[in-house]
């Protein structure tokens, strides 16, 4: 068995743990086995596709796993986890990584925020889902229209 | 901007999340589907910053070592590339080739190292004429996360522009009969008429062969190149004697002799000459144009002794000779008597029969072949001038009828068989040269 399969494992064992910590009402024994699957899965050797999905996969499972009990918990476990995955582990390389990466902890607590706060989840999940990925083709689609006319033919 | 493999991955993530989160009804579930979501819109726009910083700092400088070249002719281009490295993206660079032109493979693809430095050295083959640039870059940019190309056509990233002048490959150069030269592209002292090429000017240059249209036109200073000229080699035809003639063998070495001299004249003075040896009507040995005096000598010697003639000429139809029989035959039998008459009336039905059908002899199609391929304005033919002198008939023949200048040469006095040959050719008389 290589070491790629013995990494895909991973995913479904956080997977069981954390529907596991679902059903059984947040048994902690479960919070920590799902720790221990991200941490084993993003100790493994970094630099593929496969790590970086893995990694995010059982982060994912966790973040589930710890807001389940604590919704701010959870919201750190899903700064730390996006952060590992954004930077590959390293520290930022640059001012301007680390930017964005306060700007997307700060609207992921905002998300938080709401997503605790109100009763039924669902409105605001969508509304918000709508909001960044409406304001994320906004952004980039005129950024993409407005650099293409700057380096087209006859521009300066 | 194109969503690589981990994207997909995390989108697809995040939709499960998402149907999960909603069958569920979890607040937990949907804190990670929308961190997810989140998650892929800072990754896009932090693409979308890196790529505007990188194509924002790229610099190209791109020379070509020629500024006019010939229709399919070849420029060499070298592109110089700079931009600020960002961590963590693989940057390439493509060129946009200008229609028309093609460049040497593997393509004029260039991976920037890690510095953000790349150097593209390649061939620009010009196809059609008028005038090109490169027409900018294709700057490619990818991350773990997204991909994307950016087309930089504006002005700061074109050029060079090169002017392609039309080839005249198809352009016969002209012939100076009046001094028996001819004009070839290769430099030399001796200037021809036409324009070879146009390069720019260097110290030294004769002012006067200044392109003044061309200098005025980019302010640079432009020199024609013109052709050279050289003179027209001759052909050497040594006629080699028969097995079956008595020939002696002083004779037949002053012969060898005097075509091994001639050749090796020709060749210091015009560079090169073309050498026939036939016997007969039977081709021996061919060099067109040849520069190596040992090469012909060779030639020469290989033939050097009478030669077992494979094909004889005696049968040939000649239509001249033919035509002339049937007019003397003719004459004859309007004022000959009976028992003539019908003889002379057969041989001439005879002849007659044998002018219905077309008959071009092997030799003469090999000389008149041997007469296109190569310009000429004189011919050396040596020969005995014994025996069957059809082969330098026909020769003669397709020599006079080109306007070429036929030189006999012999090696003891013939006069009869000189005589017979310029009252057939008009040929000039025959020279001795021993």
């Amino acid at each position: 068995m290589n070491i790629q399969r013995i990494k895909a494992l991973f995913v479904p064992a956080a997977v069981a743990i954390t529907a596991l910590s679902l059903l059984t009402g947040n048994d902690v024994v479960f919070r920590i086995l799902a720790a221990a699957a991200f941490v084993a899965g993003a100790l493994m050797k970094r630099g593929t596709d496969d790590n970086t999905l893995i990694t995010l996969a059982t982060g994912e499972l966790l973040v589930i796993t710890v807001a389940a009990s604590s919704f701010i918990a959870g919201f750190l476990v899903q700064c730390a986890v996006t952060g590992s995955v954004l930077f590959g582990g390293r520290a930022p390389t640059g001012e301007r990584d680390a930017v964005c990466f306060v700007v997307f902890c700060l609207l992921a607590l905002l998300g938080a925020i709401v997503l605790d706060r109100s009763n039924q989840p669902l409105a605001p999940f969508l509304a918000m889902v709508t909001i960044v990925v409406i304001s994320t083709l906004a952004l980039t689609g005129i950024e993409e229209l407005r650099e293409r006319r700057k380096y087209a033919e006859g521009g300066t | 901007m194109e969503p690589e493999r981990p994207t997909r991955a995390i989108g697809v993530m995040a939709a499960l999340l998402a149907a999960a989160a909603v069958v569920l009804d979890n607040p937990a579930i949907y804190l990670a589907a929308f961190s997810l979501v989140l998650f892929l819109s800072a990754l896009a726009v932090r693409f979308q910053r890196k790529m505007r910083r990188i194509a924002a700092s790229v610099t190209i400088e791109r020379v070509a070592n020629r500024k006019v070249i010939q229709q399919g002719g070849t420029a060499v281009i070298l592109t110089t590339f700079t931009s600020s490295p960002e961590p963590g993206t693989a940057v390439s660079v493509r060129e946009i080739l200008p229609s028309g032109s093609s460049a040497g493979s593997p393509g004029q693809v260039m991976p920037v190292s890690p510095d953000g430095s790349a150097t593209l050295l390649y061939n620009l083959t010009a196809l059609v004429p008028g005038k090109i640039a490169v027409g900018g870059i294709v700057l490619a940019v990818a991350d773990p996360f997204f991909s994307g190309e950016r087309v930089m056509a504006s002005l700061r990233y074109c050029g060079p522009e090169l002017d392609v002048q039309p080839h005249a490959a198809f352009e016969q150069l002209r012939k100076r009969n009046e001094d028996a030269t001819r004009e070839k592209n290769k430099p030399s002292i001796a200037r021809g008429y036409h324009v070879r090429s146009v390069r720019e000017y260097l110290p030294g240059d004769d002012i006067r062969t200044v392109d003044w249209k061309m200098t005025a036109k980019y302010q640079r200073m432009f020199i024609r190149e013109y052709t050279s000229v050289e003179n027209v080699p001759p052909l050497v035809v040594l006629d080699v004697p028969g097995e079956e003639s008595e020939v002696r063998d002083e004779t037949l070495a002053a012969l060898i002799n005097g075509v091994n001299q001639e050749t090796a004249a020709a060749i210091r003075r015009y560079g090169s000459v073309s050498l026939l040896v036939i016997s007969g009507i039977n081709v021996l040995a061919i060099l067109l144009e040849e520069r190596n005096p040992q090469r012909c000598t060779g030639a020469i010697l290989d033939a050097a002794h009478p030669q077992v003639r494979l094909h004889h000429a005696y049968r040939w139809k000649n239509r001249a000779s033919l035509h002339a029989v049937v007019r003397s035959c003719r004459r004859a039998v309007a004022r000959e008597e009976d028992a003539p008459r019908h003889f002379l009336a057969r041989i001439a039905s005879i002849c007659r029969r044998s002018l219905a059908g077309p008959y071009v002899p092997v030799f003469s199609i090999q000389i008149a072949s041997l007469l296109r391929s190569v310009h000429l304005t004189e011919i050396y033919l040596y020969s005995l001038f014994e025996g069957d002198d059809s082969h330098i008939r026909e020769l003669a023949s397709q020599v006079q009828e080109l306007q070429i200048r036929l030189i006999p040469r012999t090696v003891a006095e013939r006069d009869a068989a000189s005589h017979r040959l310029r009252e057939l050719t008009g040929a000039e008389p025959v020279q001795v040269i021993a």
